[in-house]
């Protein structure tokens, strides 16, 4: 499977879908392509954010970690970003990434993201636009569950 | 600096003007006897003069007579010998040539030596030009564009060294010449003499007035042709943001303009020149003119005679050449003189330079950090930093919160001896460091900024550049002569390199220069029993990565197998080119490449190759020339795209000669493709077994041939010219596996370990070149080289102002941490704009805008004993 797949998959994720594909094509063509087997991480809880990732084939649990183990909070399929937010704030990794089949993945490394968003502004508008929805989504949820709140008072 | 360029010529070459003087007036003599010998050699031996009838006469006779004032009187030095007129003219002609070869000896000495003293006296200016620049004070060195003051040191001076040995012995040996022409006119007759000495006068006194103006031209002249220097150096400094700002135009406009006004003044210049040349050439032949009307004249009334006219004439005729000389070396002088004046005025301060040594020790161990009424202002007088008064009890850790704005900063540099045009004062221990000797200050302060300072030269020389204080007894080769091991605490090389790996580990960057040193080949000669130590080490990864579940992570070189990891040139080789030849060079070079064209295999490279340019040159069109990603990932540099695009275009077409370079550059990037890597689907199964195939033919062919082009990898055998990581592995680490690269680095930490060969991989990393202002290296990379460097010099204060450590705030804390444990009981001034990293110091700062707007000191650290480094 060779790079034309993976700009597909670029395509359908909400960040890159106004990228012009000779740009999805650069962000393809730097980053790396691995295979994740059952059971193994993709990364860690407190690691250092040094990429991020898209999953190109297969499924991944999301483990918050605590002094007990791990819980899975939420599970991951084709086309998710992970871990972009890291990179971007350049703090540690907030979860555990775990394969629960075998992920296929495409690794973008923070300083190519970095410098992708430096030196492309269409990426970089695309990056905010996408941040900027998700701050509007946290909104419109904050605002419901207030609105429940408020008539669970009531 | 001496001002005058006489008195700094004198100064330094006194003696030898003096004994070259001496050799010029020895000289004279032989050469005053070889114009004379001539006049003999005709009249006495061949017209036989001397010998009137005789058959043989007593000649060479040497008299010395007195002149009458002295009594008069004749010594007889040599009496002779008899000799036939033929026997004369041999033995005259003999001594002719004897003379002329004195002579030129004569002249040869001279030459030597007036070149050599130019030389001597120009590599000493250049040496005391350095010796000013390093000495400015930073706000100075604002002022001085790099370019600038190297086109100064290097070009500018050049003709003062050619004029040195000039300087002093040709006005004396023209001068002298002139002067005994008019002594000769005069004593024929005074008016004539005095004819003579006025237009001599005339020369010397108004021609050098007209020369003024040539000089103002010259001094304008030099001034534009050095701006005209940094005005390109700048747009070649700048270039990406003149081309990012579409300003090309412009810039050659300014360029254009400079060069205008510099052809303007050349212009005047020549004018000048020529006006005065002609008034010279004027005033030479006046001079015959008034000697034929005056002298004529007093020969026909009487009061001189035809033979002192003759004899006036022709030694005016001897006057013009040296007065000519004398004001062509006049005209040197000035130009030189003006040039000197010019470069000595850039490089003097207007401010004392600090001196480079002092006679006392300075230690900032204990006492106190005084800021008092601390202020700074710009050149138009805005204020950057209100008057600040702090005061920190030494030793203590401290940080500097800045809020927006520049103060601390300001501040920062300030008691780093950053800055120096301030107002208020700035103390560390009683000391203003900015006027301490250079050396001492040095020792004992640190300052990192944020942008780093990298050297191009090795990594480990990078590290040591502050230990370089111990200047050795002899001029050296060897840079490490110059390192101070007793400072540094170190033994020899190796427990030096030591204390430089915990210097790296301190600040999080061991990891770093331990995979250089994987990535790097071992030299034999530095490190004789390391490649034996790796070949054991080998079997061994592979048992701790089979351990470890990790053997799939690794793909094996294998003779019989294409490894999808490495490059389709590293296939086809199956090991590594000997000398400095590349991949390339060998495909293409006389041996191999009849034996890879018969398969048609070089095509099918070829035909990659294009469909790899085709790509690139699609995604990376865009991107700024300067991107990181063109540098990490193009298969192409950035300057080389435009090139690309036409061998496209070509498609194969164009004269034979062009058709065949298109192929090269093609292959050139076809051969570092890597299938797993790249993933553009360009090498199939089929191409694959092509390329084992003829990889099998060409090690055949190559080894019956007992061809030495290529050290072939062998699995029983370290393979001296590839790095240690793929002697360790004998294969590539897998790009496809999540986590591979880790898990692998895990697998051979463990074994270096164990086999005691961290510090000789660290050591090999420590030879890694940086690059031309660190260019090899990432910014985290060169802003912990530079804190590295300052730690290893042990200062006993040391400022980071902003220096950004580590790839995240926790990776950062934690450095900070270390550099904290290893600075205690000795002070630190972090500089940061983040809550988080100012957290947990003694003394805390806080600034905003221009001012200082709080400020809490804590009780000092307990003193601990300085360590030996120190």
């Amino acid at each position: 499977m060779g790079i034309e797949s993976e700009i597909q998959s670029l395509q359908s994720i909400p960040m890159f879908r106004d990228v012009e594909t000779a740009r999805l094509k650069l962000i393809a063509f730097t980053s790396m392509r691995l295979t994740v087997l059952p059971g193994r991480d993709l990364f860690t809880q407190g690691q250092v954010s040094d990429s991020a990732y898209i999953i190109l084939e297969g499924e991944a649990d999301v483990l918050l970690q605590n002094a007990s183990g791990g819980r899975v909070i939420a599970q991951l399929g084709k086309n998710a970003l992970v871990g972009d937010m890291g990179v971007i704030l350049g703090e540690p990794r907030s979860a555990t990434i775990r394969a629960a089949t075998r992920l296929e993945v495409m690794q973008i490394p923070r300083e190519n993201f970095l410098s992708l968003a430096c030196d492309m502004p269409s990426i970089a508008l695309s990056v905010m636009r996408e941040l900027a929805r998700r701050v509007q989504a946290g909104n419109i949820r904050i605002a419901e569950l207030m609105q429940q709140v408020e008539q669970a008072r009531g | 600096m001496e001002k005058n360029l006489f008195r700094y010529i004198w100064r330094h070459s006194a003696r030898e003007q003096l004994v070259i003087l001496a050799i010029v007036l020895v000289s004279m003599v032989f050469y005053f006897l070889s114009l004379d010998l001539p006049r003999t050699i005709v009249n006495d031996a061949i017209q036989g003069r001397a010998y009137g009838a005789a058959p043989t006469k007593t000649v060479l006779v040497w008299k010395l007579s007195l002149p009458a004032f002295l009594g008069g009187g004749e010594t007889v030095l040599f009496s002779g010998v008899d000799m036939t007129r033929m026997q004369y003219l041999f033995a005259l002609s003999g001594l002719f040539l004897l003379l002329v070869i004195v002579n030129g000896a004569f002249k040869y000495v001279i030459n030597v030596r007036k070149g050599a003293l130019g030389e001597r006296v120009l590599q000493r200016m250049r040496s005391d030009l350095f010796a000013q620049l390093v000495r400015f004070t930073p706000e100075q060195f604002r002022n001085v564009k790099a370019s600038e003051a190297a086109t100064m040191i290097k070009d500018e001076v050049e003709p003062v060294g050619g004029f040195v040995g000039d300087a002093f012995i040709q006005p004396v040996f023209l001068g002298g010449q002139a002067l005994t022409a008019m002594a000769f006119i005069l004593l024929q007759s005074v008016p004539l003499g005095l004819i003579a000495g006025g237009i001599v006068l005339v020369q010397a006194l108004v021609i050098p007035k007209l020369r003024r103006e040539q000089l103002r031209l010259g001094k304008q002249r030099q001034l534009q042709s050095r701006a005209l220097a940094g005005a390109v150096g700048e747009v070649v400094d700048s270039i990406a943001a003149v081309q990012d700002a579409g300003a090309v135009a412009y810039e050659q406009y300014r360029i254009d303009r400079r060069l205008e006004t510099l052809y303007q003044i050349r212009f005047a210049l020549y004018n000048r020149k020529f006006v005065v040349k002609f008034l010279n050439n004027f005033l030479a032949q006046i001079t015959p003119f008034l000697f034929y009307l005056v002298g004529g004249y007093y020969a026909l009334t009487g009061s001189l005679d035809i033979g002192q006219l003759v004899a006036v004439i022709a030694a005016y005729r001897d006057l013009p050449p040296p007065v000519k000389e004398l004001i062509d070396w006049d005209q040197q002088r000035m130009d030189v003189d003006i040039k000197y004046e010019q470069v000595v005025e850039q490089f003097t301060a207007e401010s004392p330079p600090v001196p480079l040594e002092g006679d006392d020790e300075i230690r900032l161990l204990s006492g106190t950090l005084d800021v008092k009424q601390l202020q700074v202002v710009d050149a138009r007088n805005a204020v950057l930093l209100e008057p600040t008064t702090l005061s920190l009890n030494l030793p203590c850790h401290a940080v500097f919160l800045a809020q927006g704005g520049d103060a601390a900063d300001l501040v920062a540099r300030a008691i780093g001896a950053q800055i120096t045009r301030y107002a208020g004062q700035v103390q560390i221990a009683g000391h203003t460091m900015a006027l301490a000797p250079l050396r001492e200050r040095g020792r004992r302060l640190g300052f990192v900024d944020r942008n780093p300072i990298i050297f191009n030269a090795t990594i480990r020389a990078n590290l040591l550049y502050a230990l370089n204080q111990r200047r050795p007894e002899r001029p050296t080769e060897d840079d490490e002569a110059w390192i101070d091991f007793e400072a540094a605490g170190a033994r020899d090389a190796e427990d030096l390199d030591r204390r430089l790996v915990e210097a790296l580990e301190c600040v999080g960057l061991a990891d770093g220069i331990y995979q250089m040193g994987l990535n790097a080949p071992i030299d034999a000669a530095r490190y004789p029993d390391l490649p034996d130590a790796i070949a054991r080490a080998r079997p061994v990864v592979r048992e701790v990565l089979a351990a470890r579940g990790a053997a799939e992570f690794v793909e094996s070189f294998d003779p019989q197998l294409y490894n999808r990891n490495a490059t389709l040139g590293e296939n086809l080789l199956f090991g590594v080119p000997r000398g400095k030849r590349t991949v390339l060079d060998l495909v293409t070079g006389p041996e191999m490449a009849p034996l890879l064209a018969a398969g048609g295999l070089i095509d099918r490279f070829v035909d990659i190759g294009r469909k790899i340019a085709e790509i690139t040159v699609e995604i990376f069109s865009d991107l700024p020339p300067g991107s990181i990603l063109f540098e990490r990932f193009s298969f192409i540099a950035s300057e080389d795209l435009p090139v690309f695009r036409d061998i496209l275009a070509r498609a194969g077409g164009g004269s034979g000669e062009q058709a065949a370079a298109d192929r090269r550059a093609l292959l050139g990037v076809a051969l570092p493709y890597i299938e797993s890597r790249h993933r553009l689907d360009l090498v199939d199964g089929e191409l694959e077994a092509r390329i084992v195939a003829a990889r099998r033919d060409l090690m055949r062919a190559l080894t019956a041939r007992g061809s030495k082009e290529i050290e072939f990898y062998d699995p029983e055998h370290y393979c001296s010219l590839a790095s240690i990581q793929d002697n360790l592995l004998f294969g590539r680490i897998s790009f496809g596996a999540a986590g591979a690269g880790a898990e692998v680095m895990a697998a051979i930490r463990d074994t270096s370990a164990r086999f005691g060969l961290e510090l000789a991989i660290l050591r090999v990393g420590l030879d890694s070149p940086a690059g031309y202002a660190g260019k090899l290296l990432s910014p985290y990379q060169r802003a912990a080289i530079s804190v590295a460097r300052d730690i290893v010099k042990s200062p006993d204060v040391l400022v980071l102002n902003e220096v950004t450590l580590g790839g995240s705030e926790a990776e950062m804390q934690e450095i900070v941490a270390r550099i904290r444990a290893r600075m205690a009981g000795r002070t630190l001034i972090l500089v940061t704009r983040s809550e988080q990293m100012a957290r947990g110091f003694d003394a805390r700062a806080v600034f905003s805008g221009q001012r200082l707007v709080s400020f809490s000191a804590g009780a000092p650290l307990p003193a601990e004993p300085v360590s030996q480094i120190a």
